[in-house]
């Protein structure tokens, strides 16, 4: 009697589910020619409120695809494939934020979701005739301060190059030195400058190659790197377009294939002892033809520790707040993850931020007073880096109207001079909220465009305000 | 009355100097290739030694003060096909120079591009593949792998570099999140022998060679080198599609078809292991996901013994490693005081003994080849190797003239190839010489037993199947010296 009960009682509600469920169907199509686009990835996410949940689903051979019971509300839809840049639904134009898709009781959407190409980057390396120089490494770097590398390509028999992947933007492309027998070439910028104020961008747009981007590479002489750093140790030296890992010979003593002049970082591992630990040197190094003979000074791993200290100067135990690390070389920024201190780490640059949090804001770091985002610091030795909490964050809120009506789904960026800027999306109530807040000028917009549209609003926050701050969407004209 | 005239010529030549001017272009467009290697080799019986020089910025070069004769003249630069002055063909052996004395000779050097063949992995709708890994295999029995490129973000992929010859693509297997493509040749072919052929010219590009890869099941191969190794370890999985590596004591190779497999691994040594490294090997078949412990034991010295001569006599020798995905780059092999560094898998060794001496014999571990022992001999490395060659006295050697017609040609290519013919297959390398300025050749230090022997211009280095079809086979005995004229071979 009580099986018969509970199986009437899950059929009514399963049927209940199933006459509110909504449907999304679609279809993902290459941008460029229409051609259906087989295993894309779509990922539908709720708008924040709703009780639904994540969903994702493969497109079929055909492209299409199909998000069946899905709960009523507000969906922002994200269709991604390898070799193209993901879309979230409504972006318009490659530019600025998807459009969340509503869906109620009973209903189906269909959709067609276009994946353009990322950019990319070509040209050709030429020496003093015209004549491609073949196996030359060219970097495109993101044109920020300093330059950024973002990818690199080789050229091939007829000295062309194509660099690809390119997200829309500026770039920087640069040889990266070239050896032959009889003489070396020079890391040189398009178009045919050593210094980066002089090179000339390249503007990159999805779907699109920007061609003929040649350079001619400066003659000049590489440096052979050597020096002593342990017995058969690993030594790395690195360089803004790539690494080389040597081993160390039984003395000791090591020697890198000769390279173009330039700033680099030499680093060491090897294991030693009973029981073994591992040791380790790191040196930021400017490579120039008078020196290249470098010493490092093996040592057991530094221990990092981070001393959390309220604006009086007194220690906290703040075991909330959660402490993000992330390695950096010339390279860029490695991927960030969760912080435990004290921990061993190998020598190098390393740069620290807090999540934020609605109890604290960073204050302080090593004597430096603004510490929101991330705060760069070398570690050769056991070291304890301060962060600063102050217990009086200020915080923003308030609701996104569209034409007098809350709008769900929408991005809210919040940005400052010197910290990288902040987005969230509003509920489905249309609500937003930044916390953790250091006082001080802030600009806020609301728009599903590029951000840098017209229309933001400036705020200025004091220690601890709680500011309410109703924003209309920014829709460019 | 020949060999007179020439004799008073060389005689004058320390008095009067000639010279060789030249430049060098590229063959297609003309423009000049600055700093282009040129070398220049006299013919045996030319006074002085080889020279070298580079091309200035116009690609323009020139050798003075040469004393009256024949010389080869030879140009290269990075990218482009090596070439020799006055080759019919590209890959023909050059003509010589004759200067006389005071001449001026202008030499004009036109460098091949190498070919490329393009094209397009697809999938199912004719999108590209990106990032997929595609090879050029050459043609030959077995298929020999040359070059592996990956597909750019539209699919595109161009496998340069290539020197001319007939060729097959092959993509490698790919796994994606959703599925997995198999390894397909172009054009949709899984066995070599349905594969399309493609013939490349010098200077070509074949295009639209596209591929649309099969779907089917790969596998993931983990490798792991228990303790007490340590990093820095390299670790290497070989096959017929080439060869992958990583770095550290844990490696996870994945996208893999089925098919036979070779991993090898190094790490550096422990300070109490008292040998220069740690190494192991396994040969496996993968048909499923497979995790493989990978032993890296201390590479022990290897005994390397050469009997038959006096201990005084000093041997050299050079090895190379052999696995599934073809040959690696010959290196010496260091016979400090009979041990060498020799690490697990399997190698080929070919040693060359003192004056006076020939390679009689080679004894190894799973030695693989029972036929001559004077060119590579392979053999499996285990944790302990011991192998040993066999020399005898008495070499044979093999001399005589090189004629067109009753003209002795001097500066002829001669080709002498170790030959067994039970095997049907060549032994150890070519041998190569050019005739003097009498037209004269000569092989010493020989093995006794089989050769074939060609004179011609026509072919730069011939193969083995262009030696079965034009040289002549020639038996070189012990203690002796065979004397053979040939007859310039050409295409008429």
């Amino acid at each position: 009697m009580r099986i018969a009960i509970l199986l009437v009682t899950a059929l009514v509600a399963w049927r209940a589910g199933a006459l509110r469920a909504a449907t999304i169907r679609g279809v993902v199509v290459e941008d460029a020619t229409g051609h259906p686009l087989a295993r894309a990835l779509i990922v539908a996410h709720p708008v924040a409120g709703a009780t639904a949940e994540m969903r994702s689903v493969r497109s079929d051979s055909n492209g299409r695809f199909e998000l069946a019971g899905l709960p009523p509300g507000a969906y922002l839809l994200l269709a991604s494939r390898r070799g193209f840049a993901p879309v979230p639904y409504g972006q318009k134009q490659g530019k600025g934020s998807g459009v969340p898709l509503e869906v109620g009781e009973n209903s189906e959407a269909s959709v067609e979701i276009r994946l353009p190409r990322y950019g990319a980057i070509s040209g050709a390396v030429l020496d003093e005739n015209d004549v491609g120089l073949p196996d030359c490494e060219v970097v495109a770097y993101r044109d920020s301060h300093p330059p950024t590398p973002a990818a690199h390509a080789t050229t091939d028999d007829r000295g062309r190059y194509r660099i690809w992947g390119l997200e829309p933007g500026t770039y920087l492309v640069r040889t990266a030195g070239l050896q032959y027998e009889d003489g070396d070439y020079l890391p040189t910028f398009s178009r045919q400058t050593a210094r980066v104020a002089e090179a000339i961008p390249a503007d990159v747009a999805l779907d699109r190659e920007t061609g003929n981007v040649d350079i001619r590479p400066f003659p000049g002489r590489f440096v052979t790197v050597t020096g002593y750093a342990w017995p058969m140790a690993a030594v790395t030296l690195l360089a803004d377009f790539g690494s080389q890992t040597v081993s160390a010979d039984a003395n000791g003593n090591f020697r890198f294939p000769p390279v173009p002049p330039g700033p680099y970082e030499l680093s060491a591992r090897a294991q030693a002892g009973r029981p073994r630990q591992n040791l380790a040197a790191w040196q930021a190094i400017s490579v120039d033809r008078n020196a290249a003979y470098y010493q490092l000074r093996l040592a057991p791993l530094p221990q990092l520790q981070v001393r959390l200290e309220d604006p009086q100067g007194q220690a906290i135990d703040a075991p909330s707040v959660q402490i993000l690390i992330r390695r950096k070389d010339l390279s860029g920024a490695g991927p960030s993850e969760t912080f435990r201190p004290p921990q061993l780490l190998p020598p190098g640059r390393y740069e620290l931020a807090l999540a934020p949090s609605p109890s604290w804001y960073a204050a302080g770091f090593n004597g430096r007073a603004r510490a929101e985002g991330w705060n760069e610091f070398e570690l050769t030795a056991s070291a304890e880096v301060k962060f600063i909490l102050s217990p009086h964050p200020a915080r923003i809120h308030g609701i996104v109207q569209d034409r007098g009506k809350p709008a769900a789904g929408v991005p809210v960026y919040l940005e400052a001079d010197g910290i990288e800027p902040r987005m969230i999306r509003t509920d489905s109530a249309g609500q937003y909220e930044f916390y953790g807040l250091a006082p001080g000028s802030y600009r806020l917009l609301a728009t599903f465009e590029a951000r840098g549209t017209a229309g933001s609003r400036t705020i200025e926050l004091t220690e601890g305000q709680d500011q309410t701050a109703d924003l209309d969407l920014a829709v460019s004209q | 009355m020949t060999r007179f005239l020439l004799s008073a010529a060389l005689a004058a030549a320390a008095l009067h100097a000639a010279v060789i001017r030249g430049v060098v272009v590229e063959n297609y467009t003309g423009k000049p290739l600055a700093r282009s290697v040129v070398i220049l080799q006299p013919v045996g019986g030319t006074p002085g030694d080889t020279r070298s020089a580079r091309a200035d910025r116009f690609g323009a070069f020139a050798f003075d003060r040469l004393p009256a004769g024949y010389y080869i003249l030879k140009a290269s630069r990075k990218g482009f096909l090596a070439m020799e002055y006055g080759q019919k063909r590209w890959n023909s052996a050059g003509q010589p120079i004759l200067l006389r004395d005071e001449d001026t000779a202008f030499c004009s050097l036109r460098l091949l591009l190498p070919s490329a063949i393009t094209g397009t992995v697809l999938d199912e709708n004719d999108i590209g593949l990106p990032d997929h890994e595609i090879a050029a295999y050459r043609l030959s029995t077995p298929p020999e792998l040359i070059r592996t490129v990956k597909t750019d973000d539209r699919g595109i992929y161009r496998l340069d570099g290539l020197e001319p010859g007939s060729y097959a693509v092959r993509t490698v297997g790919k796994q994606y999140d959703d599925g997995s493509y198999l390894p397909t040749f172009a054009q949709e072919a899984a066995r070599v022998e349905e594969a399309q052929h493609i013939d490349l010219q010098p200077e070509t590009e074949i295009a639209h060679v596209d591929v649309r890869p099969a779907p089917g099941r790969l596998f993931t191969v983990t490798v792991a080198i228990p303790p007490p190794a340590a990093p820095p370890c390299r670790i290497t999985l070989a096959s017929d599609m080439g060869r992958k590596t990583a770095e550290g004591t844990f490696a996870e190779f994945s996208g893999l078809p089925p098919g036979e497999y070779e991993v090898y691994g190094e790490c550096a040594a422990l300070p109490e292991d008292g040998a220069p490294l740690r190494a192991g090997y396994q040969r496996f078949h993968l048909h499923g996901n497979q995790g493989i412990t990978l032993l890296a034991n201390p590479v022990r010295p290897a005994a390397v013994f050469v009997s038959g001569a006096p201990t005084s006599a000093s041997s050299t020798a050079m090895i190379r490693r052999k696995d599934l995905a073809g040959m690696g780059k010959p290196m010496p092999l260091d016979l400090n005081r009979g041990a060498a560094t020799i690490p697990p898998g399997r190698w080929e060794v070919m040693l060359t003994p003192p004056a006076g001496y020939y390679v009689s014999g080679f004894y190894g571990s799973f030695h693989r080849d029972a036929g001559r022992a004077d060119g590579w001999n392979e053999f499996l490395a285990g944790d302990y190797v011991s192998i040993r060659f066999q020399l005898s006295g008495g070499p044979g050697s093999v001399r005589g003239s090189v004629k067109s017609g009753s003209d002795p040609v001097p500066g002829a290519p001669v080709y002498l190839e170790g030959w067994d013919p039970a095997a049907k297959k060549r032994v150890g390398d070519l041998h190569i010489a050019r005739t003097d300025n009498l037209g004269a050749y000569r092989f010493d230090a020989l093995a006794p037993g089989a050769y074939r022997i060609l004179s011609t211009f026509e072919y730069l280095n011939p193969a083995p199947e262009t030696m079965t079809a034009t040289a002549q086979e020639i038996t070189v005995p012990e203690h002796a010296e065979k004397s053979i004229d040939l007859e310039l071979y050409g295409i008429r």
